[in-house]
């Protein structure tokens, strides 16, 4: 392809020129004749965005609640009979030889009344982070009314993120006790006088302890995610050049 | 404000907050203790206990032991409390806001590392003090005797882990508020001393013919160029080098280049690209990191353009210099005797009569 040489060589001015113009800038700049300035900026734009974390913690929460209703807290298998208890300690049909597990909490540590303390303790854990999850989104709502910093924005943020952390904590320990307990069974079985007890699990505390450390999983990952924004964000500002660039003496590419 | 501390920070409180959320999470669930009894017939029975049945038992030595591992679980608390706040504290520190308040949430965060070092250390204590004693003894590892790790040993682990993260985080956030006041007292002594020499070193500046006064500058703006890539502390010092005899050889003047040659660009060059692109300008900046390499041709181009520069902002100096500073004076109108006041500037100068109307010019 053939080019207009006299469109070349205005190229070539045009640029010479440019260069020219900004390396005797800098050179002002290093004489100390012209102070510094970061006008000529190739700032990109950075948005603020909603923090949808709020809602995602809410459904989590909600989510929880649901597993806390509806699995059964105790599930035992014996003599081929199944036993299933809920929240509460209720059972469909009331099996006397698994409420007898509970009546001498030695050996597993676990009494009836456990099994109503758990449940309340993980639902008050999860309407708190409900509590939050709705502070989060109001903040945003506010945010896009009265427009914070990205910095404010930014430490509101990471703050509830961090205060995910301290209601999942109590969510995992609310389950714990129960927890401890199906380890305590797995070695004090041969101490244990339920006859032909084949199986004993509690699927809605192992569920609340996974959902648990989920949350908190989650919340450092808003953490990590904020951090990661305010620095694009403050790299944006900080990667401003007084001029396009180049090196003295180099060769033009 | 450093990023790569921040996220270090950051990474580090995360690693001790995590082990002690699991080592929380250990201590409730684990078998501490297994107690060794024999039933109605004699024969030799093994009770486990975690930190409930603890509680419950009747022997006395267990009861003791449980006050330990409840210790264990408030420092696990504390690790986590204070962790979280130094987390808060990177935040703010990486926003700018607040820098008192990221400074005392961050050295908040160092308490962790005190309440891992009590973690460790009486986790260990325990593990030590339930070895001398006669029916109980620490729960082995999956109710395997000969396997020497022991349940209690777990939390120990997280305890462990918990402490090179605050150790580490302590080491890092010590050292940075350490290094400005030992940075301070090692930069103060070169800074008298140069500020001592400042006089000596000065040269008077003399009053150059234009000719020279343009050559000297051009000279001048070339080694500025080698400063920049030196230290932004020798910057201001940059005439002061300039004055400097092994440094004048460098400025001789240059042997004349062709200025046939054509300027070195690549054909598919486009300006618009080359400066509207941010990547480009990123990449042609990356390379003011490599060592300069002269180009008399481009070397030629700059001195005419510095030339030229400094020729427009001379013309510029000499112009304002030269308007003339207008006078103001009275003037009477010949045709209706109304005196009005006048600027008048070099050369003639029209004027009208307010009153009457009537033309005039002042020479």
């Amino acid at each position: 392809m053939s080019e207009d040489p006299a469109l070349n060589a205005k190229r070539e001015e045009k640029i010479k020129e440019q260069l020219l113009d900004e390396v005797f800038k800098k050179a002002e700049i290093s004489r100390g004749v012209r102070p510094p300035n970061k006008v000529i900026s190739k700032k990109k734009s950075y948005e603020k965005t909603f923090p949808k974390v709020g809602i995602l913690i809410i459904i989590i929460a909600i989510i929880g609640l649901v597993f806390i209703n509806t699995i059964p807290w105790v599930y035992a298998r014996y003599n081929d009979t199944e036993a299933a208890f809920y929240k509460n300690f209720e059972s469909k049909k009331d099996d006397q030889q698994v409420r007898d597990l509970f009546k001498s909490p030695y050996y597993l540590g676990l009494s009836i009344n456990d099994f109503t303390n758990a449940p309340a303790l993980a639902t008050y854990g999860f309407i708190s982070l409900i509590i939050l999850g709705i502070a989060i989104t109001i903040f945003g709502i506010l945010d896009k009314i009265r427009d914070f910093s990205i910095e404010t924005f930014t430490i509101i943020h990471f703050t509830a993120a961090t205060a995910i952390i301290i209601p999942g904590i109590f969510i995992i320990l609310s389950s714990t006790k129960i927890l401890g307990a199906h380890f305590l069974l797995y070695h004090n079985m041969s101490l244990i006088t339920t006859p032909h007890l084949k199986l004993l699990f509690f699927p809605a505390a192992f569920a609340v302890v996974v959902i648990g450390f989920v949350i908190i999983r989650l919340a450092f990952t808003i953490m990590r995610m904020d951090f990661n924004e305010l620095e694009k964000m403050k790299e944006t500002e900080i990667s401003e050049k007084p001029f396009s660039s180049y090196t003295y003496g180099g060769e033009l590419q | 404000m450093n990023f790569a501390f921040a996220k270090k920070a950051r990474k580090l409180s995360g690693l001790a907050i995590f082990s002690s959320i699991v080592g929380l999470t250990l201590v409730s669930i684990l078998p501490w203790v297994s107690e060794t009894t024999t039933d109605a017939g004699g024969k030799n029975l093994t009770i486990y206990h975690n930190i409930v049945t603890i509680d419950m038992s009747y022997n006395e030595q267990i009861n003791v032991l449980a006050g330990d591992i409840r210790l264990i679980i408030d420092f696990f608390w504390l690790i986590i409390i204070f962790g979280l706040l130094s987390f808060v504290g990177t935040i703010i520190y990486v926003s700018d806001k607040h820098p008192r308040l990221a400074q005392v949430s961050l050295l908040l965060g160092c308490l962790t590392i005190i309440f891992s070092i009590l973690v460790v250390f009486v986790n260990w204590s325990w593990i030590q003090k339930i070895g001398t004693m006669e029916t109980i003894s620490a729960s082995p590892l999956f109710g395997v005797s000969n396997i020497p790790i022991k349940y209690a040993h777990l939390p120990l682990a997280m305890g462990v882990i918990s402490l090179i993260g605050s150790g580490l985080y302590t080491w890092l956030i010590l050292s940075s508020s350490i290094k400005p006041f030992i940075g301070s007292k090692k930069q103060k002594e070169p800074v008298e001393k140069l500020r001592v020499q400042e006089p000596k070193t000065r040269q008077p500046i003399q009053k150059l013919p234009v000719g020279e006064k343009q050559d000297s500058y051009r000279r001048i703006q070339t080694r500025s160029f080698e400063f920049e890539k030196e230290s932004p502390i020798e910057k201001p010092y940059a005439e002061e080098e300039y004055s400097k005899p092994e440094q004048k050889q460098h400025l001789e003047p240059r042997k004349p280049i062709p200025t046939k040659q054509p300027f070195p660009l690549k054909k598919s060059l486009d300006i618009e690209e080359t400066y509207g692109n941010s990547s480009a300008a990123e990449e042609l900046s990356s390379r003011q990191d490599e060592p300069p390499s002269t180009s008399p041709l481009f070397e030629k181009a700059l001195y005419s353009a510095i030339e030229k520069k400094q020729m427009e902002i001379n013309k510029e100096k000499t112009d304002k210099k030269q308007q003339p500073a207008k006078k103001k004076i009275s003037v009477r109108c010949p045709q209706c005797k109304y005196i009005l006041s006048v600027e008048k500037g070099e050369g003639i100068t029209k004027i009208k009569c307010p009153k009457c109307g009537k033309e005039g010019v002042i020479k």
